[in-house]
């Protein structure tokens, strides 16, 4: 596995003491790193506390990182498990209704959207991706949006290549299901 | 392979040279083909709409400094969150009533254990005595009135026969009834406080 020899340095930099150098990692990948996230939680604020504990992992973890994969890679890892623990938190939330209504409304009012056109179409698709059951969000989003193979996937995953093909498969379908069903 | 399954594979590169060809030939020929493949291409490709969209950049801007904060910040005080403590609360309630029911089963096995040191002569002259209590003391058929009844357990209690009170009350020309009359209030009050404490049933 070649390395990216930018992202290598920038690590190297930041274990030796250069806070600059995480600034510059977290830049290069903030916006990956939010679109994941956005799209696992569905809203802003879930995003948003999703992308904090993750740049805090980073941070505090990446003295451990031996590049046995891209750093690329290794951040959608602690992107995805962070995600799939709050939706987990989130529905145990929903299911003794100790969220409130106006924490609800609260998420979808705030977002880091500017323009209102753009906001409502992002949050109509997030509404399609959340109706996937989880396994087929998770692996629609990796092949359609980062367009990583099945190979990086099961590696991201640790799920088999077989089930990934099957997951993307029937998360196309529901796709064009439900897009037809609201056309 | 239906046609819309044959449109996935193919626009997800699954499949193999010869497939492909062979597909493209069919998308080529067809024009309603055509157009559901499109159909599938746009719907995919609008998906990714966000990486034309603008952001507020203010937002990665403060990012950083609110990490910094949180990672350089004291340790939070422990505060249990209402959810946890209700989650909480509920396992304790589980808990409590999940062992209750063990120590009741532990109970009736004790009892089992109690009959099975007993032969089988044993156990049924304690069920048929039990079975005996029971079935005199429920039924109103005992000499017609709570009076003989009573009488019933007070021989039961006094550990008498039936023989011995009637040679009593006929040697003696006194009626069951007189005998509470010719005791003195203490030995009644006595006798009714012990009748009250024996556990007939």
């Amino acid at each position: 596995m070649s390395i990216d020899t930018s992202d290598y340095n920038l690590v190297q930099s930041f274990l030796n003491g250069d806070e600059t150098s995480f600034n510059k990692i977290v830049d290069k990948y903030k916006n990956k790193i939010y679109w994941h996230a956005r799209r696992m939680m569905g809203n802003h604020l879930d995003a948003d506390e999703v992308v904090q504990e993750v740049l805090i992992v980073m941070y505090k973890k990446l003295k451990d990182f031996k590049f046995n994969s891209s750093l690329y890679t290794w951040i959608y890892r602690i992107v995805t498990t962070r995600s799939i623990n709050f939706l987990r938190k989130r529905s145990i939330k929903n299911l003794f209704s100790l969220q409130s209504i106006a924490d609800n409304n609260v998420k979808y009012n705030e977002d880091i959207v500017e323009n209102l056109e753009q906001k409502e179409k992002i949050d109509k698709i997030n509404k399609l991706l959340q109706k996937l059951p989880r396994k087929q969000r998770e692996v629609f989003i990796l092949r359609n949006y980062e367009e990583l193979s099945y190979e990086e996937i099961s590696q991201l995953t640790g799920k088999s290549i077989g089930g990934l093909k099957a997951n993307y498969f029937h998360a196309v379908k529901k796709i064009m299901e439900l897009t037809n069903h609201e056309n | 392979m239906k046609i819309e399954e044959r449109i996935i594979l193919y626009l997800d590169n699954q499949m193999n040279d010869s497939e492909q060809m062979e597909f493209e030939k069919e998308i080529q020929n067809s024009k309603e083909l055509q157009k559901l493949v499109e159909k599938y291409r746009m719907t995919l490709n609008n998906l990714k709409m966000e990486e034309k969209i603008s952001l507020n950049e203010t937002y990665f801007v403060n990012l950083l400094p609110k990490i910094r904060k949180k990672l350089y910040s004291s340790p939070k005080s422990i505060f249990i969150k209402p959810s946890i403590e209700f989650i909480s609360l509920i396992l304790i309630i589980g808990f409590t009533f999940f062992i209750s029911i063990i120590n009741m089963k532990k109970d009736f096995n004790s009892f089992d254990n109690l009959i099975s040191t007993l032969n089988e002569n044993e156990a049924a002259q304690i069920f048929t005595e039990y079975d005996t209590e029971l079935s005199a003391i429920a039924s109103d058929q005992v000499n017609g009135s709570t009076e003989a009844l009573l009488s019933e357990l007070i021989e039961s209690e006094l550990n008498l026969n039936e023989e011995d009170v009637i040679n009593f009350i006929v040697s003696d020309a006194i009626g069951i009834d007189n005998v509470f009359n010719e005791m003195k209030s203490n030995e009644t009050e006595e006798i009714y406080a012990q009748l009250l404490q024996t556990k007939f049933f």
